[in-house]
């Protein structure tokens, strides 16, 4: 196949580690939100849904400046909220953060003025907590669909399966958080060893595929750094969860989640570099 | 609406657009290195490259210069952005610094531009780049503030030889009919337009003709504005969010009820 000698068509992402950092701390955020308010409404321990909105607090406050460090003009952060544009993955997700970062401090601080005061707080709390699980379940995927739905040829070959892998790896990572605060109910157990499971699946899918489209998920740097990430998010947890050592799955799920945005980013500007996809 | 035509059978590899490109909007240097691909050291566009001279070398071919059959044949084409009809980067761009203007160019706003790179990821020809000395992202104005003053771009000012010629777009298409029509008569038979209007991209407003190959002059066969991508993508989302709920309600109901029964069981 004839190319201009053979090099690159498109452009590489342009990103620095403040995006695949963000992808990680917000979308497990996100998923906290949405594991605390699904515990909450089906009746369980106080401390888990406290803990839970903390998490997903703490996750929003650390993503924006990260965002924002990442911009080429970071004291133009604002322009990101000049337009809200349906057809830009990244205008929703923007707007999607602006909300799920004010109703997840809202829910956090509420639920701690109730705990500490009389104020009458509690609807104000839960009412954020919803929102915030919403906004929530958009800050675990949507970062899938910023990556699926553009140029670049791995990752819009992969456009259906990257908001689901990072809306598992997000679950994942949540989870995980939780278990090292202290937490044991089993239910959390069940959703790791059904992420872990998930992310094994995917990372077995990803390894064998051999199209020239999907090399860069299995060749040279972002090859091994793809299955790093998946040996971490699905058979290592796993293992590590059947033999009862939930703490030790936790922070392989923590590592393996940071790693396979870190591993996709990678992969993206492996693919850019490749003329004879692109052409 | 205006648009660019640009002829590689006129073309002589001057590189006068790339000079009066650089001149007029005051783009910066953006690397001085021999690239040795033939005399193209410009080597793409960029943040700082907005037309690009490229050089393609064949085996002799009748009327592609180069009268011995010795000797390669030379072909040279000057590429700019595509302006396309549906532009990746002007979907994709966040703040709404980029936008169509009313001659039908699109062009980055750049006191707007914060420089988050997503246009950057989103065209499908690789035009658009983030400039590291500054942060924001650059690429062909066509010429919005000449064309304003009902002037023609500086490239195609410059251009000697009127390979790039400017002008009411749908005009451009017949002359460029008409040239193919006169080309073909002449025996290159080889040369065709490249306007990709049967792809999503829907057609761009800076058209080429190129001979051969279009690949060879690094124009993609079937370029894809990523927004056609995002049914998908959203509905994979949805997806991804409903077996997180799912999974969730159904892990702590139960797990809820497990609870229940053990602390009836101790009491």
């Amino acid at each position: 196949m004839s190319t201009y000698y053979d090099l690159p068509l498109l452009k590489p992402p342009v990103w620095t580690w403040e995006v695949p950092t963000y992808f990680f701390v917000g979308g497990a955020a996100g998923a906290a939100a949405a594991l605390g308010a699904i515990a909450q409404v089906t009746g369980a321990d106080q401390t888990l849904v406290r803990d839970a909105r903390w998490i997903a607090a703490a996750g929003a406050t650390l993503s924006a400046p990260l965002l924002v460090a990442d911009l080429g003009r970071p004291e133009r952060f604002l322009n990101m909220l000049r337009v809200f544009k349906l057809q830009s993955p990244m205008s929703v997700g923007a707007w999607t953060l602006t909300a799920f970062g004010s109703a997840s401090s809202a829910a956090a601080f509420a639920e701690l003025v109730q705990r500490r005061t009389n104020l009458p707080v509690r609807v104000v709390g839960d009412a954020s907590a919803v929102v915030a699980a919403a906004t929530g379940l958009v800050m675990a995927t949507y970062t899938g669909v910023l990556l699926g739905a553009t140029a670049i040829p791995v990752w819009n070959e992969n456009v259906r399966l990257l908001p689901v892998h990072f809306g598992a790896s997000a679950l994942g990572s949540a989870v995980s958080l939780l278990e090292l605060r202290g937490h044991r109910d089993r239910a959390l157990n069940a959703l790791g060893l059904g992420t872990a499971i998930f992310e094994t699946l995917v990372a077995a899918s990803l390894d064998a595929g051999d199209d020239r489209v999907n090399a860069p998920l299995t060749r040279g740097r972002s090859g091994t750094l793809v299955r790093l990430a998946g040996a971490l998010s699905g058979p290592v947890p796993l293992a590590l969860r059947l033999f009862g050592a939930r703490k030790a799955a936790a922070i392989a799920t923590l590592a393996g989640s940071l790693a396979t945005r870190f591993a996709w980013v990678e992969a993206g500007k492996a693919s850019a570099r490749d003329p004879r996809v692109a052409l | 609406m205006t648009g660019f035509f640009t002829d590689s059978t006129l073309c002589i590899g001057c590189k006068a657009c790339e000079v009066a490109c650089k001149e007029w909007n005051d783009v910066p240097e953006d690397g001085l290195k021999f690239s040795g691909n033939s005399y193209d050291n410009t080597i793409a566009l960029g943040h700082s490259t907005w037309r690009h001279v490229k050089f393609v070398e064949h085996e002799a071919t009748i009327g592609a210069g180069g009268n011995a059959p010795r000797l390669m044949t030379w072909q040279f084409s000057s590429d700019v952005c595509k302006h396309c009809e549906n532009a990746g980067c002007l979907e994709s761009c966040p703040t709404g610094s980029i936008v169509r203007t009313e001659f039908g160019g699109v062009y980055v706003q750049p006191d707007i531009c914060n420089g988050c790179g997503y246009c950057v990821v989103n065209c499908p020809f690789g035009v658009i780049d983030r400039r590291p000395t500054d942060g924001r992202a650059f690429k062909c104005t066509f010429c919005y503030d000449r064309q304003r003053a009902g002037e023609q771009p500086a490239c195609a000012k410059a251009c000697p030889t009127q390979s790039i010629l400017f002008g009411d777009l749908e005009e451009l298409q017949l002359v460029a009919d008409a040239r193919i029509a006169k080309l073909h008569a002449n025996g290159m038979t080889d040369a065709k337009i490249y306007n990709p209007t049967d792809s999503s991209v829907g057609g761009v407003h800076a058209f080429f003709l190129v001979r051969g190959d279009a690949r060879e002059y690094n124009l993609p066969a079937n370029p894809v504005v990523p927004t056609v991508y995002l049914r998908d993508a959203w509905g994979a989302a949805a997806a991804g969010a409903a077996a997180i709920a799912a999974g969730a309600l159904v892990v702590f109901a139960l797990g809820g009820k497990k609870r229940m029964k053990n602390a009836e069981r101790r009491t």
